[in-house]
């Protein structure tokens, strides 16, 4: 019984230590994209947002989102992901609430709009081009904060 | 045909660019409407409409253009009327290795000022570089104002340049080149920022048509000559402690002007003759910033324009000796119903504003911004002003004051609301007779984009 | 004999002289990772030694602090941040970490008789401190006590105070103390956007090195 209990605790114990890797592994895959892909992007918002846990993977992240029913479309093919969409994904996830245009039409170019407006950018804020890994990043860091301070 | 392939070739890259770099692009909707109980104005309201694109190409150079297009019931302005207000190419270069710079070039039509933001600060046409080093920064830029729509300039220092604003087949602004060399030392001492500017404005109307010429003999009521201005600044501002900041400037006003004065070499005893511009303009500026209670802010602003004793008006007024009245190229007015430029002029401003709901966060208010200023306006010497209504024959003295309180909103990132209500109460003696009225003054702005 | 037991001395006073300091890991909460030089990541425990190289990174929600001699580091959420260098000399304490993203809280002490040169390295900039307590992310900073020297990555700088903050944008000098105010306090009714900054094409910030030295 008690090598059942021992057995029991190691593997608890080696799956966290599994999970915690990955979720690291992951973060190590989206500082080195030059261009954050769609499904890397997704995990740290959807996680950052606590909608999947921090072991999910991008592909359980796309399966989340499609759940969300947000209206964010989601490519077929992995490909890189846009600020505007990214932008999108942030304002959907965090419950930002927008400009005008945004409650009209929401959608990425005026959620891109809206993060460059409170700061979360501050390089070329246009919603059509890439963005880095370490841009994301750096982005979800500043939402994340934005939002604390809105307590 | 050679001008359409040009086009069309700008076109293409253009567009092919933009599928090769990342590029943004908008619309901006203002509105301004406002009355003023002075003679001659009345209601007017102005719809403006800019188009804007911005296309970073390659790494370092970035391509922004906007149109600009105006509906207004100004019965002195077109109903509608419109012009390119920015088209500039704009590249940056660090070098980051052992001794540190960058350059920074931009050609094209952009806004640019000097470091007071009162004597230039205007469109022009023409090239700006930037030396930037780590413990200075150099610029200098050249310009032409000549092919700016004259709606949306200020750039009235002549007699003709008054007249081509009157007159309604001109559409172009007047043609003058402006020169400027800045150099900004930041922290040269105690956190103390140094500045230093020169400016050259020439007057290129004598290139295009005829002006007055030196020596005439007779006055003539219909034209006028050049005004040709330099100016030599020096700037200091900082930190005096937490939350307080000070700025003190200087600027010396150099150039000439057509006067028509006694002449005894003249068969008429008088003649057109340019006379020195000799003028100076100082300003000193001290802000309270009070983040904790209600991001509020207390100012007291100092100017100080000399003026001309001999002057009898704004426009090549002067009657004799040196022109001593400073004249501004296009800079900032203080006051909101009474805008007097910064020509012999002694004015204190002090005003105080605060964000009442700033602590309220999501609150459609809390940007609010609510405040008052009130200017106590003196002419510094006998003489003309900009403001024709001021008698040029009354000492030195008090003016007025001018009293506003304003709101600043922006509910939403792409909404932002504004409105002012000023009364300007004067100082009757001097003020030429009928003309002394006091002044009110409301304006309600919007702005939208999309 | 002689000269073994001269060199064993020598060898002793270097070490003391230029010994290791330590960085340990003191509190922690939520998911904390550290990475080991030449290992894996593995989940982080309370009084861990970080040596020289080591990866700290914290997931969401989570926070670390770290005591690298007289240097008291808040790590917060999502940072990874490495441990690029820990030197004591005699008088003297080097401590260099490089901020890969994220947003650090240092606070350093003045030790009577000890000079430490603590440094933070971003992808765009260095901190170096000695004696203050600020908060920096690699293009904003705020001080809560003390004087820190803000550089960009042309060593275009401004010297900020307690209670200021500054930020750079792109290649832009830092901000003015009262940029940060002015930001705050007026409300601009105009929706016409700033454009791109200089030099961001679409790029993330440049590599380089911005050095924040306290005076």
């Amino acid at each position: 019984m008690r090598r059942k209990i021992y057995l029991l605790v190691a593997l608890i114990v080696l799956g966290t230590a599994i999970g915690f890797a990955q979720s690291n592994a992951l973060i190590d895959q989206v500082l080195g994209q030059k261009k954050v892909g769609f499904s890397y992007a997704t995990y740290l918002v959807l996680s950052a947002a606590g909608i999947i846990k921090d072991t999910a993977t991008p592909e359980q992240a796309i399966e989340a989102l499609k759940q969300q029913n947000w209206g964010i479309s989601v490519p077929e093919e992995p490909t890189d992901i846009s600020l505007g969409k990214y932008a999108y994904l942030l304002m959907k996830a965090f419950d930002i609430p927008g400009g005008l245009m945004y409650k009209l039409i929401p959608g990425p170019r005026y959620a891109a709009r809206e993060i460059a407006y409170l700061g979360f950018v501050t390089e070329n804020p246009s919603p059509y081009r890439s963005l880095s890994g370490e841009e994301a990043l750096q982005i979800l860091h500043n939402a994340l904060a934005w939002k604390e301070g809105q307590k | 045909m050679k001008t359409k392939k040009t086009l069309l070739s700008i076109i293409l890259i253009v567009v092919g660019a933009t599928f090769l770099y990342s590029f943004d692009f908008g619309v901006v909707i203002d509105n301004s409407s406002s009355y003023s109980s002075k003679e001659g104005e009345g209601f007017i309201q102005e719809n403006n409409a800019h188009l804007w694109l911005n296309l970073p190409l390659g790494k370092s150079w970035v391509f922004n253009a906007s149109v600009m297009g105006t509906f207004s019931t100004d019965e002195d302005k077109p109903v509608l009327f419109a012009d390119i207000e920015t088209l500039s190419l704009k590249g940056t270069f660090p070098h980051l290795e052992n001794g540190a710079n960058l350059f920074v070039l931009e050609l094209g039509r952009f806004f640019h000022k000097e470091f007071s933001g009162f004597v230039f600060a205007h469109r022009m046409d023409g090239v700006r570089m930037e030396f930037g080093y780590p413990s200075s920064t150099l610029q200098i830029a050249l310009g032409y104002t000549g092919l700016l729509n004259k709606y949306y300039t200020s750039l009235v220092m002549s007699k003709l340049d008054a007249l081509d604003d009157l007159d309604k087949d001109i559409l172009l602004a007047p043609r003058r080149l402006i020169g400027t060399i800045s150099l900004s030392i930041p922290e040269i001492f105690a956190r103390q920022n140094l500045n230093f500017s020169i400016l050259v404005n020439e007057d290129l109307r004598h290139l295009f048509e005829d002006v007055i010429k030196e020596g005439k003999e007779t006055f003539d009521p219909s034209s006028g000559g050049l005004v040709d201005t330099q100016y030599f600044g020096v700037g200091l501002d900082g930190p005096i402690s937490k939350g307080l900041f000070y700025s003190a400037f200087f600027y010396l006003g150099t150039g000439r002007m057509l006067t028509f004065v006694p002449d005894s070499q003249s068969n008429t005893g008088e003649a057109y003759l340019y006379k020195q511009i000799l003028s100076g303009l100082g300003g000193l500026s001290v802000r309270y910033y009070l983040e904790e209670f209600f991001q509020s802010v207390a100012s007291v602003q100092i100017l100080y324009a000399t003026g001309d004793s001999d002057s009898i008006s704004y426009i090549e007024g002067n009657r004799s000796g040196n022109a001593n009245m400073f004249l501004p190229i296009s800079g900032n007015a203080l006051g909101t119903a009474f805008q007097p430029k910064v020509s012999n002029l002694f004015a204190t401003e002090l005003a105080y504003s605060l964000k009442p709901f700033s602590g309220v966060k999501g609150f459609i208010l809390e940007s609010l911004q609510a405040g008052a200023k009130l200017t106590p306006f003196f002419k510094p010497s006998k003489g003309a002003m900009s403001e024709g209504e001021v008698d040029p024959a009354a000492g030195a003295g008090y003016l007025g004051t001018d009293l506003a309180v304003f709101a600043n909103l922006r509910p939403f990132s792409d909404l932002g609301l504004g409105a002012s209500l000023g009364f300007f109460l004067p100082n009757k003696s001097a003020f030429l007779p009928g003309k002394d009225d006091p002044i009110v003054y409301g304006q309600f702005v919007f702005s939208f984009s999309f | 004999m002689r000269k073994i037991l001269i060199l064993s001395f020598l060898f002793l006073v270097g070490v003391l002289i230029f010994a290791q300091e330590q960085a340990v890991l003191r509190e922690f909460s939520g998911k904390v990772e550290v990475m080991p030089p030449g290992k894996n990541w593995e989940p982080a425990a309370r009084n861990l030694v970080l040596p020289q190289g080591t990866v700290i990174s914290t997931g969401f929600n989570s926070f670390a602090t770290i005591q690298a001699g007289s240097a008291t580091l808040q790590v917060k959420p999502l940072t990874r941040m490495a441990v690029a260098e820990l030197v004591k000399a005699q008088g003297e304490q080097k401590t260099t970490l490089d901020l890969k993203v994220g947003r650090v809280r240092a606070k350093v002490e003045k030790v009577e008789g000890l000079e430490h040169d603590f440094t933070l390295k971003s992808p765009v900039s260095t901190a170096a401190v000695r004696g203050t307590d600020f908060e920096y992310s690699g293009n904003q900073l705020q001080v809560f006590d003390g004087i820190v020297r803000f550089l960009n990555a042309i060593s275009q700088g401004r010297t900020i105070t307690q209670g200021e903050q500054s930020a750079i944008q792109g290649l832009s000098a830092p901000a003015s103390p009262e940029e940060a105010a002015v930001a705050t306090s007026k409300t601009e009714v105009s929706t016409k956007p700033e454009g791109a900054p200089e030099g961001a094409a679409g790029k993330a910030s440049l590599t380089g090195t911005l050095k924040v030295t306290v005076k």
